[in-house]
């Protein structure tokens, strides 16, 4: 009994640690909603994982945060040339701004029209400091991902499945 | 001493200016063919008071020339008085005169020129105000002539042509100066009083009879005693005496009193060996005059005195003074019959006149008897004139220097005399001893002159003042034409330069729309994105404007479906107007093609603006378009109207008349009823309506108002064209359908008509002009720029047609306009210009979204706020709302287009339709087809699907914002894509013949994205990470569709669409394309199991491939994040079939693959 009782009490405790973390990430999710660093792209992108692509939201996100680092490198390594190509910077732009509204990251999309426009006036203060705005936008992004990522595998590990794929 | 020295030296200067006066005297008298004969002047019939300033300073004849008047030829003459010092005489008056000395009549303006009205050529000629010839006539007088030197100047000439009784040949010119060292007296018209001077007329010109009588006999007498006295000097005086009268007797010879010394060619010499007997003998000349002097009087020497005394001084006194006046006269007679009058006068040195003549035009009233032994006071009463007169006597008798003036004399008298100017020249007379005789007065009447030479000052100031304006006009027009080319690139750039970074403006607040906000920051972004459009609209509309006017603006030539274009501003407009009480149908004649060659853009410009200026001055009512083909675009006069809408109306089935008459708002919700194939039973029927019109003003701005530039002939002759045309209606109603299909012209009209506020008559003038409202609270109430008419205008003319405008103020107002298209031709009807025109129609769209908008930001103002509030939350609802209650009706249609299919019927959806049901009403109801795509699947999707379609949409015009009218097009505009892809594209959907597709990708995330989406649908796709991966793949592989990134590395998606097309299209890739994809190896655009496709498998695939060897058309779906640029447009000209912006959404994806893949 006392054993049931502890097995119970452990999975009483789990569902409700899961419920906590489910409640965390809903409201983590709520709040980068609200901020307006994801969009409703992101949803797209959850409800496209399913049993048959179980990580398919961490992959991307995955590959996203990979790939926008690098990027966000070249963009940095792109504006200290000189002269600047601002072709190639803004190639550079491009391929961020493509990723991050594919991933549904709003802000990080936006700031990235900025810089775009930077590189189309040609300006390369502007770039700079639009650049220094992506990055924070990124890194905040990145951030939240993270910790969506961990509240997502919290869930997991407690038995759950995060709350996009309760359909 | 030093006076008596001053005297001689003056006496010796008057003596020898006497001598030289003489001199000219006979010179005169020698050729002038009045004088030659007698020596004396013949009588003058009239002459006014007149002053005589002859001076004779330097009288001097000039070169005989050919006749009369011949003009004189001008020498540079310096015009300084002592230019007339080097006359005849070596010594002159002139020198002892400084020109300072001359004064200047303050009333003449320009003193230099010197208008005397001489005979006419003579004014002309020689005074003529050309100075360079009066110089010429001194430097000729220099040598022979007579020089008066004119007072006006300091040295002013008249020349007067003489003609010699001998022959035309001893013409001589004779000039006449008079200069400033003459000193004359002036004499003051000799004017009491009136009644005795009309008494003394006659009388007066009886002694002026009288007078040449006894200066005649006079003259004998005086000869005679000279020769008398010329012989005892001869017997006793000295040698150079004897030369010094040799020398008078000569000149009295060359008087011509009794004999005429023949003058030929040796004129000259003889002249200069005169002068230098005159310098030789000046010194004794000199003694002599002196000795003599002393017993001189020149107390009164009248010519009856001189002649009763016989006293050898006063003898001589006589004489000199007679021989003087008389030259002066017959100088001045020779001058001109013109002179207006001139008084020729001697005082003694009391100032009394002892001699007076009139020259010309002599004073009726005045008895020149009357006024000898008289004072210049005397005559006239104490004025200043003859004050100053007699000062200037006394001044030249106490100095001795010729003197002369201009003064000023009123003559308070009745005979119309009044002001005049006079000159006067004063000069002393010496008598031979060398004592002053008193003073010779010339006075002349310049008072004409005077006013003359003011009005040629004033004339010649108002001619440089009008050449100055007319500069200053010159230089405005040169600045208003660059002004207006410098305004034109400016706008021209500026709004180019603006919308730019407006769109950028306008994509952040789209994307700040997007963020969560609460109510208020929504509003605030929503207002935001609204002024935008509107913003972008009207700098649109300058560009447009300006671009026309710069006749910069370049007419597309595509195939275009009239009907389409209607029908999408109609429900655009129908969109807009929602919530107000207006019903808005599209009446499209049976006739009207659906396929013609012109500018679907501009037309599409030039009806949505007339549509949403109807939308917007009606309150409740109607707008109703119209649509018809017309035979000639003349008869589109509204009068004709009214005989082609009868025949008009005829082609439209009643019973197939579709209405949607959108009542208002009940609720918020803005719940929409649509009454389908319901009658509009409240609707008049055309021909009532159109006859109640006839009463209604007509305007046409291109014959009036607004087309200045047309010449009136041409306007006439479009009338006359234009009774014809009528005249041809009347008698065959039918002319409009039975079109000249021949004419590869189609005139399209189309007909904009609204009940709403009307135009009063006085605002037509101004209606179609730039900036212009009806009125100024137009502005204010309604909104708008007043640049949409004008623009209207510049287009429809552009297009080759007219637009006309008739109104009723309070009534409604109907808008006419035809464009010129062209018939297509069966290549163009066939090809796939379809899929241009769509794109185009699409694109199109974008400017109603923008009119929207500016109709909605006209109901932003105050008066309306609560309005525009509605609109801008009912918008997206509305939307929504319409989607919903459209689902059936969407259906249903779907269902037509199916069969319509099978007609290989490639049009959009609508005009398929409309070329099935041909000739019905169509009233098209906004959202009557909701969306196969954005709007079909719309939990939370509108917002994104709305941006989907206006990022692509708004590219051109406006980029807008998230809820927008123009979503509700387009799934019909992906419908009609798809009805032309549909055929071809028919793929099997089971997943064992999966459909094959390439997505051409370099972003990964994308790439992970789109490979997820594909997958849960049930597809999988090659990838390829640029262009010639791309390239390659379809080399490889035949692909039922391609997913094309636009922006990639190596080569884009534009270039590669470019160069698929190529190859459909000839069959073979480019071989830059072949060399690139060989060289650039490796098979990365593949997944894995395309990688092991060898290059003989690729050369066989091609010719295997439907891509290859079919040259099927493989559809390309554009993929790009680049909404705030002109990419759509550049996708759909490179041959692209659809265009998904970024992100890919699931719905999306799968709309287009629907689409593409079903």
């Amino acid at each position: 009994m006392g054993k049931n009782h502890e097995a119970g009490s452990g999975k009483e405790e789990d569902a409700m640690q899961l419920a906590v973390a489910k409640q965390q990430y809903g409201e983590h999710m709520d709040s980068l909603r609200a901020e307006g660093l994801l969009d409703d792209q992101f949803l797209e992108l959850q409800q496209l994982q399913d049993e048959s692509s179980p990580d398919f939201v961490e992959e991307v996100v995955l590959l996203f945060i990979q790939d926008s680092g690098r990027i966000i490198k070249n963009l940095a390594d792109s504006l200290e040339q000189k002269p600047v190509n601002f072709k190639k910077v803004d190639a550079h732009v491009h391929q961020f701004k493509g990723s991050s509204s594919s991933i549904g990251a709003k802000r990080v999309k936006a700031v990235c029209i900025m810089l775009h426009m930077c590189c189309d006036r040609q300006d390369q203060q502007g770039c700079l400091l639009a650049l220094e705005h992506v990055k924070r936008e990124f890194d905040l992004i990145k951030g939240k991902l993270q910790t969506m990522l961990e509240l997502e595998k919290q869930i997991v590990a407690l038995g759950g499945t995060p709350p996009f794929m309760d359909r | 001493m030093m006076e008596d020295a001053g005297a001689d030296f003056f006496n010796q200067i008057e003596e020898e200016e006497e001598e030289e006066e003489e001199f000219c005297c006979n010179r005169v008298r020698k050729c002038h063919p009045l004088l030659s004969s007698s020596g004396i002047l013949q009588p003058t019939p009239l002459a006014p008071p007149l002053s005589s300033s002859s001076s004779s300073s330097s009288t001097n004849l000039s070169n005989p020339p050919a006749a009369p008047g011949n003009p004189v030829q001008p020498c540079p003459l310096p015009p300084s008085p002592s230019s007339s010092s080097s006359s005849l005489s070596s010594s002159s008056s002139s020198k002892s005169n400084p020109p300072a000395a001359v004064p200047r009549n303050p009333t003449v303006s320009n003193p230099n020129f010197f208008n005397l009205n001489v005979s006419e050529s003579f004014s002309t000629k020689s005074l003529g105000l050309r100075p360079t010839i009066i110089p010429s006539l001194s430097k000729d007088a220099e040598e022979t002539g007579v020089m008066f030197l004119l007072p006006s100047s300091p040295q002013a000439t008249i020349t007067t042509a003489l003609s010699d009784h001998s022959g035309p040949d001893n013409v001589a010119i004779s000039t006449m100066t008079v200069s400033p060292s003459s000193s004359n007296d002036v004499i003051i018209p000799p004017l009491k009083c009136a009644s005795e001077i009309v008494a003394s007329v006659e009388s007066w010109q009886k002694t002026m009879v009288e007078l040449v009588v006894e200066n005649e006999q006079l003259r004998k007498q005086v000869q005679h005693l000279r020769k008398v006295l010329d012989e005892k000097e001869t017997a006793c005086q000295s040698a150079g005496k004897t030369r010094e009268l040799c020398l008078d007797e000569e000149a009295n010879n060359n008087f011509g009193l009794k004999t005429h010394v023949s003058r030929d060619d040796d004129d000259e010499v003889h002249i200069c060996s005169l002068k230098r007997d005159f310098t030789k003998d000046l010194h004794t000349q000199q003694q002599e005059v002196f000795s003599g002097r002393e017993h001189l009087k020149p107390s009164s020497a009248s010519s009856e005195q001189g002649e009763q005394h016989g006293n050898n001084n006063s003898y001589e006194d006589v004489k000199l003074v007679l021989e003087r006046m008389c030259g002066i006269e017959s100088l001045l007679s020779m001058i001109s019959n013109d002179v207006p009058i001139i008084i020729i006068s001697h005082c003694d040195a009391n100032l009394r006149y002892t001699y007076i003549k009139f020259v010309h035009k002599p004073l009726e009233h005045v008895c020149s008897q009357d006024i000898l032994g008289l004072k210049d006071v005397d005559l006239v009463g104490v004025i200043p004139g003859a004050l100053e007169m007699m000062e200037m006597k006394k001044e030249v008798l106490c100095t001795g220097i010729a003197n002369r003036r201009e003064l000023n004399v009123e003559v308070e008298a009745n005979d119309g005399v009044g002001a005049r100017l006079l000159v006067i020249a004063c000069e002393p007379l010496f008598g031979n001893e060398g004592g002053v005789l008193g003073v010779t007065t010339v006075l002349i009447d310049v008072t004409e002159q005077a006013m003359l030479r003011e009005r040629l000052a004033q004339m010649k100031d108002e001619v440089a003042k009008r050449e100055v304006t007319e500069k200053k006009l010159r230089h405005a027009i040169a600045a208003a034409d660059e002004a207006m080319e410098a305004k034109n690139s400016f706008l021209a750039v500026m709004s180019h330069e603006i919308r730019t970074p407006l769109n950028g403006v306008l994509g952040m607040a789209q994307i700040l729309a997007t963020t969560p906000l609460n109510s208020e920051q929504k509003e605030l972004v929503d207002a935001m994105v609204f002024s935008g459009d509107v913003l972008l609209a009207i700098i649109s509309d300058i560009l447009d404007l300006s671009k026309v006017e710069a006749g910069t603006m370049e007419l597309e030539e595509q195939g275009l479906n009239p009907r389409d274009i209607v029908k999408h501003v109609v429900r655009t407009a129908i969109a807009a107007t929602r919530e107000r009480n207006i019903s808005i149908q599209a009446i499209v004649a049976d006739d009207v093609p659906t396929l013609v060659i012109g500018d679907p853009l501009r037309i599409k410009q030039v009806i949505t603006n007339l549509v949403f200026n109807a939308v917007k001055f009606t309150k409740r009512g109607y707008v109703k378009v119209r649509l018809r083909v017309v035979n000639h675009p003349k008869t589109s006069a509204p009068t004709q109207c009214l005989g082609n809408l009868s025949s008009f109306s005829e082609g439209y089935d009643s019973d197939h008349i579709l209405e949607n008459s959108v009542k208002p708002a009940a609720a918020a919700s803005s719940s929409t009823h649509l009454e389908l194939g319901k009658v509009d039973r409240k609707e008049k029927s055309p021909e009532v309506r159109f006859s109640e019109q006839m009463n209604t003003v007509e305007w046409n701005p291109l014959l009036e108002g607004g087309r200045r530039d047309i010449p009136e002939d041409i306007l006439s002759t479009v009338e006359e064209d234009k009774a014809e045309e009528q005249q041809q209606l009347l008698s065959d109603p039918n002319s409009t359908t039975s079109n000249a299909q021949g004419s590869p012209d189609i005139w399209l009209q189309y007909e904009i008509e609204d009940t709403g506020i009307g135009i009063p008559k006085g605002a037509f003038p101004l209606l179609f002009e730039k900036f212009t409202q009806v009125h100024s609270s137009t502005t204010r109430k309604y909104g708008g720029t007043g640049l949409g008419l004008a623009i209207c205008k510049q287009l429809v003319q552009l297009m080759g047609g007219q637009i006309l405008a008739q109104s009723e103020e309070g009534k409604g107002s109907t808008f006419t306009f035809t464009v010129r298209c062209k018939r297509p031709t069966q290549a163009i009807a066939a090809g796939p210009i379809k899929t241009v025109s769509e794109t185009k129609l699409k694109k199109n769209l974008c400017h109603s979204t923008a009119q929207l908008h500016k109709l909605q930001a006209g109901m932003l103002n105050p008066l309306c706020s609560r309005n525009s509030a509605m609109n801008l939350q009912l918008l997206p609802r509305m939307i929504k709302s319409e989607q919903q209650e459209t689902r059936s009706a969407d259906s249903s249609l779907k269902l037509h287009n199916g069969n319509n299919n099978n007609n290989n019927n490639n049009s959009l959806a609508f005009s398929s339709l409309g070329s099935h049901e041909k000739s019905k009403v169509l009233t098209c109801a906004a959202g009557a087809r909701g969306g196969q795509g954005a709007f079909k699947e719309n939990e939370g999707g509108v917002q994104r699907s709305g941006r989907w379609d206006t990022a692509s949409n708004g590219l051109r015009r406006t980029s807008s914002g998230p809820p927008r009218i123009e979503c509700l097009f387009m799934p019909q505009f992906e419908e009609s894509k798809s009805l032309g892809i549909i055929e071809s594209a028919a793929a099997p959907k089971a997943e064992k013949n999966a459909p094959l597709l390439l997505l051409a990708e370099d972003n990964k995330v994308n790439v992970m994205v789109a490979m997820s989406m594909l997958k849960r649908l049930g597809l999988a796709a090659d990838v390829a990470y640029n262009g010639l991966e791309a390239i390659k793949a379809l080399q490889t592989k035949c692909y039922d569709l391609v997913l094309m990134d636009i922006c990639m590395p190596l080569m884009d998606g534009l270039e590669v669409t470019k160069h698929i097309r190529e190859f459909e299209r000839c069959g073979y890739w480019d071989k830059k394309i072949i060399q690139a994809t060989s060289e650039s190896g490796g098979a990365s655009w593949c997944q894995p199991a395309y990688r092991q496709l060898s290059s003989t498998a690729m050369v066989a695939s091609q010719e295997n491939f439907p891509i290859g060897g079919g040259r099927r058309h493989l559809p390309i779906v554009a993929m790009t994040a680049n909404a705030l640029s002109n990419c759509e447009d550049q996708c759909s000209k490179t041959g692209m079939d659809s265009f998904m912006t970024k992100p890919v959404t699931f719905k999306k994806l799968k709309d287009v693959l629907d689409h593409f893949l079903s």
